[in-house]
């Protein structure tokens, strides 16, 4: 009928219309708020009997129990251990492996192919051979986190010094730069995105790593909480520590968000501090 | 004033600022530059006109000292500063941190501060590159070839992707900061027109070698309106193989 075409109306004021409302963190905490909603209704409710999962306040009493016991946070701390050294080893390998290969044109070829190999092996069917290995204890569990975090830092960090425009370089070399000059200021950030998009993985495999590595003779960590209470058929001790490892991902993830916005600010269509 | 092969050495301001001789580049076995020869007087004004795809970017490269496998003599100042016409300003740094980048002076801030200034973008100095648009990148990137003080100011098509306004208005701050500073320019344009009005001496790059050249004379000649103007342009796009206008 109308022969005009669409119109649009465009966000009134100076910043994107959602901004003044709510603070971002506050609606992407909104996600989990509601998951725990939907597990509260559900289980309080009787929808979901409670021997099939825990309520609410149940997970709760047996978390508030394993803290005043002083089993949890022992056990929280034998486990961020283990993750904190098994990443601190395997982003530092695979950094150092990354930036030999991307900056010295004969070794990519050798280390590049190799790394391939090893991203083909499923970590985690490594566990038998690490225990013949390292045996039980401490290092093959952080063996394990180490595998399992290296590779993603270094294969993203390898395509982002691969990626950066040789322009850049070039440019770099006639404003005078040297060869340590250009890595500190085009090769370092510019392959930033690709490393913080592999340490985003690294950090998601570390707790995936942990769980699988604390299954070796779980006799400490909350590897150790999971076993113990799976053997005493404690639900609402499973799910506590199921929560514990969800919140623990979720942090390092934010983390990672945090560390993005601060590095990143400089890409187009990037909303950080002006 | 067309003289075959030889382009003239400088303008007679003492010793040249630049010699480049027998520059051969080939890729592929396609010979690109074929003992090209060319000498710039010191404060000498040199813009390069020629077909696209002749080989004028693949000869500032080789004078920006980008090219390690060209053979061929070159001679030029310490202070060389390159504009390319990419830009080519790092996304990561702000604006003020792109021109101060490789500056060695405990005073970086304030020749910086200087050198937006000069280009008028003293207000933008926080910003980030992907925020500027056309022509305020092609200022910032002139002000990063300035603040290094050169002796020789390498040019590529340094206005080549912006609209005719900000074009005209880049090249007028161009003449005023030379005429300020004084540098030894070469320039690669596609423009007849800019070279004329730039440049103290046109040279036109024809199968890899310098085969023309046009030496502008009086200051007079350098406006559009001037007599010699348009018989100069007539004569260049004759060179360049454009005919009928
Ligand atoms: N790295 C390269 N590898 C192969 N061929 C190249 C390379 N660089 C340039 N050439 C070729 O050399 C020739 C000259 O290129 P150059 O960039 O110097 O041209 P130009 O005169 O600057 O052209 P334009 O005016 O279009 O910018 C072109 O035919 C181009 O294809
Ligand atoms: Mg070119």
């Amino acid at each position: 009928m109308s022969d005009v075409g669409t119109t649009r109306q465009l966000a009134l004021g100076t910043g994107r219309r959602h901004r003044r409302i709510l603070p971002r963190w506050v609606r992407r905490l909104a996600g989990p708020l509601l998951l725990i909603a939907v597990w509260l209704m559900l289980t309080a409710t009787g929808l979901v009997s409670s021997r099939t999962f825990p309520t609410v306040p149940d997970v709760w009493r047996a978390g508030s129990a394993l803290v005043s016991q002083g089993v949890f946070l022992p056990a929280l701390g034998v486990s961020a251990r283990r993750v904190a050294i098994g990443l601190a080893i395997g982003l530092g390998s695979g950094l150092v492996i990354a930036v030999v290969a991307g900056m010295w044109g004969r070794a990519e070829d050798v280390v590049d192919s190799g790394m391939q190999v090893f991203k083909a092996i499923p970590t985690f069917a490594l566990v038998p051979l690490l225990i013949v290995w390292l045996g039980i204890y401490e290092s093959p569990k952080i063996t394990l986190i180490a595998l399992a975090t290296a590779w993603p830092v270094y294969f993203n960090t390898f395509s982002g010094i691969r990626n950066i425009d040789r322009r850049f370089v070039e440019a770099a070399h006639t404003l005078g730069l040297g060869r340590w000059g250009i890595v500190r200021h085009v090769v370092v950030p510019g392959s930033m995105p690709g490393f913080l998009v592999g340490l985003r993985i690294s950090l998601t495999n570390a707790w995936l790593a942990l769980v699988i590595a604390e299954e070796i003779n779980a006799t400490n960590g909350l590897g150790m909480l999971l076993s113990d209470a799976r053997i005493a058929f404690r639900l609402d001790r499973i799910v506590f520590v199921i929560v514990v490892y969800a919140a623990l991902g979720m942090l390092s993830y934010a983390l990672v968000r945090l560390l993005e916005e601060r590095v990143l600010v400089w890409r187009p269509g990037f909303e950080g501090e002006q | 004033m067309s003289s075959p092969r030889e382009p003239a050495p400088g303008t007679g301001r003492g010793a040249p600022a630049l010699v480049a001789q027998g520059i051969c580049r080939s890729f592929g076995g396609r010979e690109v530059l074929r003992a090209l020869n060319l000498t710039i007087g010191r404060g000498e004004f040199v813009a390069i006109l020629g077909r696209s795809g002749c080989g004028k970017s693949t000869l500032l490269r080789i004078l920006a000292d980008l090219d390690p496998e060209a053979v061929g003599k070159v001679e030029v100042p310490a202070r060389v500063a390159v504009a390319f016409q990419d830009a080519r300003l790092l996304p990561w740094k702000r604006v003020a941190a792109n021109v101060g980048l490789g500056v060695r002076d405990p005073d970086v801030e304030a020749r910086v501060a200087r050198a937006l200034a000069d280009v008028g973008m003293t207000d933008r100095h926080r910003a980030w590159p992907s925020t500027l648009s056309g022509g305020e990148t092609a200022r910032v990137a002139l002000a990063r070839a300035l603040v290094r003080e050169p002796e020789l100011l390498l040019l590529d098509e340094p206005f080549g992707s912006l609209d005719a306004l900000t074009r005209l208005r880049m090249q007028e701050l161009l003449a005023t900061l030379c005429a300020r500073y004084r540098p030894t320019v070469l320039m690669v344009t596609h423009d007849v027109d800019e070279a004329l009005l730039l440049a103290d001496r046109v040279v036109v790059m024809v199968d890899g070698v310098l085969e023309h050249e046009v030496t502008m004379g009086a200051a007079a000649s350098r406006t559009r309106s001037g007599d010699r103007f348009g018989v100069l342009r007539e004569q260049l796009l004759g060179m360049l193989g454009v005919h009928g206008h």
